[in-house]
């Protein structure tokens, strides 16, 4: 119980980070309270329904969203720590992310109205594009360590982080949280032409469960990065914490900032890139870590 | 119940706002947007996400109807405000009254009224509602027909502009446009510099692209706190923006235009080439992201002519 309440707040901090990061980055200094003030503001408001709406699965859509998010959040080992460890923590933390296809298209269906039907759609779209680059990333990382236990992942890279002979893996894992969360490059499915697409009649709890679950998936695959590339906790001179949260802040911050230096890339031609770039990189990519693997590059 | 209202009223000091721009409303507009960026509220992209709802100018009796219909779906404790006359006094006064009239409606009950399934009418299949149809789709295939209206209340979209079309997956086709009430723009009446109306058309246009940082910095350019040069090498250099909408007619020729507008570089009127086909030919068989960019990417004049066009190369033009 006490775990799990750690886990809770973890995950909130997490999220409250990214959220923070992109409000700096996108209205300025002014803003920083928003991640705060948003939720108590979503909190008085009252929850609109539609007009024939598909009331029972557009509320567990909502509901599924923070669910998953503290899920997949559940097997990130943040300094050295995870709620639960599994011998196949890095294949619950992509299901986790797949079954977000379910809840965001859902959350787009729900409602009955077309611009958040559109939205639902494109999360699917681009789900195709970025899921199997994102796979590729993840299991690489489980190669190199010969197992696919987070905190194995960790302790492997006692000698060498990750990122030095995987940094396409790395930069790939980055794009498809960014991707999954349909956030900056990737909001399509959330995106202003069709008026906020899957999360444009959502309001009150509802708006604050999907956009606060998307804020925690932010922040739990920014802590994932980490994790999984960036040695976790390891580092000279001071504590585990201490190093992991350096790593984590400066991924957020690395994340936000590049995110936010990009127009939306529309699913349609991320869907192109995907399979005749992303692919075929992330394929050598795991294909050079095989061969160091098989070589005793990993020890 | 103090510390509540206080809650509250720390909470809803930077509520969310829909702002619904009447015809010859564009010099309200502008301000209205650079007081929301001075005070870091954000603009809703749509009425369930708004706190508040702001009606700029006079809405004519079409577009009134519609505000009507917006303001049925904005939430509790949602406020409703409406201002006419420019200056920065008077919108700093409105958005701090609405602040406080939320704060109030916040402490309220909400009232019953919020069912849509009230608002039916009509007599189609399914509760008032025409059902989703299959036709033939642009490759002869048989596919779901859903017929969906863009406007006239939209971000980052031509004020009184409304796109009747039918959708297969997201691609549009048999697209009629009107202007609501008679067609009067939001420029009507409205004389402003080439490089400020640049800056705002660059500005709505990054919106629907999806790169609010720049649309911000626009919305700087076109009060003169930003320098312009700066945005348009940015958006110049930019090869996502570039790979992303390359492939939709001459959406990013016009965007560069704007930009040596902006920068200093060239007259705006001169430069942009009358349109040679109508709104409804251009939009037919587009998907509805591009049909966005399109519409975003033409200036209100231009959009004007191209509704008012007769349609050369008939229905079958893509």
């Amino acid at each position: 119980m006490a775990d799990a309440a750690i886990m809770l707040a973890v995950g909130l901090a997490l999220g409250g980070l990214f959220a923070v990061a992109d409000q700096l980055v996108t209205a300025g200094p002014g803003s920083v309270a928003e991640p705060l003030r948003r939720p108590v503001r979503l909190l008085l408001q009252q929850r609109r329904t539609t007009l024939l709406p598909d009331t029972l699965l557009w509320r567990v859509a909502c509901v599924a969203v923070p669910l998953l998010a503290f899920g997949s959040l559940a097997v990130v080992p943040v300094a050295g720590w995870t709620l639960l460890s599994t011998t196949a923590d890095l294949v619950w933390f992509n299901t986790m992310e797949v079954l977000l296809w379910a809840a965001v298209w859902l959350a787009g269906w729900g409602p009955n109205a077309v611009f958040s039907l559109v939205g639902g759609y494109r999360f699917l779209a681009q789900g195709l594009a970025y899921e199997l680059p994102l796979m590729f990333a993840i299991i690489t990382a489980g190669l190199a360590a010969g197992s696919l236990r987070a905190i194995d992942v960790v302790t492997a890279q006692a000698e060498l982080w990750f990122v030095v002979t995987m940094p396409v893996a790395f930069v790939l894992f980055l794009v498809g949280v960014a991707a999954f969360a349909f956030w900056g490059p990737f909001a399509a499915p959330a995106g202003c032409d069709i008026a906020g697409g899957a999360t444009s009649e959502l309001s009150g709890v509802e708006r604050l469960l999907v956009d606060g679950g998307r804020a925690v998936f932010l922040g739990a695959g920014s802590a994932m990065a980490v994790a999984l590339f960036l040695g976790g906790g390891e580092g000279p001179w001071l504590p585990g914490a201490a190093w992991f949260a350096l790593k984590t802040l400066l991924v957020i911050g690395t994340l936000v900032v590049a995110g936010r230096s990009i127009p939306v890339i529309r699913p349609d031609r991320f869907v192109e890139l995907a399979w005749v770039v992303l692919i075929p990189v992330a394929l050598l990519q795991t294909l050079f870590v095989a061969l160091l693997v098989l070589a005793g590059g990993y020890g | 119940m103090d510390v509540r209202r206080r809650l509250s009223r720390w909470a809803l000091s930077r509520p969310s706002v829909l702002v619904v721009e009447a015809p010859g409303a564009r010099a309200i507009r502008w301000q209205v947007e650079d007081e929301l960026d001075r005070r870091g509220w954000t603009t809703a992209s749509s009425p369930a996400g708004a706190d508040i709802m702001l009606v700029l100018g006079e809405p004519g009796p079409d577009l009134g109807t519609a505000v009507d219909l917006v303001w049925s779906q904005v939430p509790h404790p949602g406020h409703r405000a409406r201002i006419a006359d420019e200056g920065r006094g008077a919108v700093r006064d409105l958005l701090d009254k609405a602040a406080a009239a939320l704060v109030d409606r916040a402490g309220e009950k909400p009232a019953g009224g919020g069912d849509p399934q009230a608002q039916l009418d009509g007599d189609g299949d399914v509760a008032g509602l025409p059902m989703a149809g299959t036709a033939e789709d642009r490759d002869g295939l048989e596919l779901d027909s859903l017929t969906v209206t863009l406007g006239p209340v939209l971000p980052a979209w031509p004020t009184g502009l409304v796109v009747r079309a039918a959708m297969q997956g997201d691609v549009l086709s048999g697209v009629t446009v009107k202007w609501l009430d008679g067609g009067a723009t939001a420029t009507s009446g409205h004389e402003a510099p080439a490089r400020a109306a640049a800056a705002d058309h660059l500005a709505r246009f990054l919106e629907v692209a999806g790169w609010p940082v720049a649309a911000r910095q626009a919305r700087g350019v076109r009060s003169d706190r930003r320098n312009g040069g700066r945005l348009a090498r940015r958006i110049r250099r930019s090869r996502v923006l570039a790979w992303s909408v390359r492939d939709i007619d001459g959406v990013l020729g016009r965007v560069y235009r704007w930009c040596d507008v902006v920068a200093g570089r060239g007259a705006a009127v001169a430069l942009e080439p009358r349109p040679r086909t109508s709104l409804d030919a251009l939009l037919d068989g587009t998907e509805l992201a591009a049909a966005r960019l399109i519409v975003a990417s033409l200036d209100t004049g231009t959009l004007r002519d191209a509704v008012e066009l007769p349609d050369r190369y008939g229905a079958g033009h893509g």
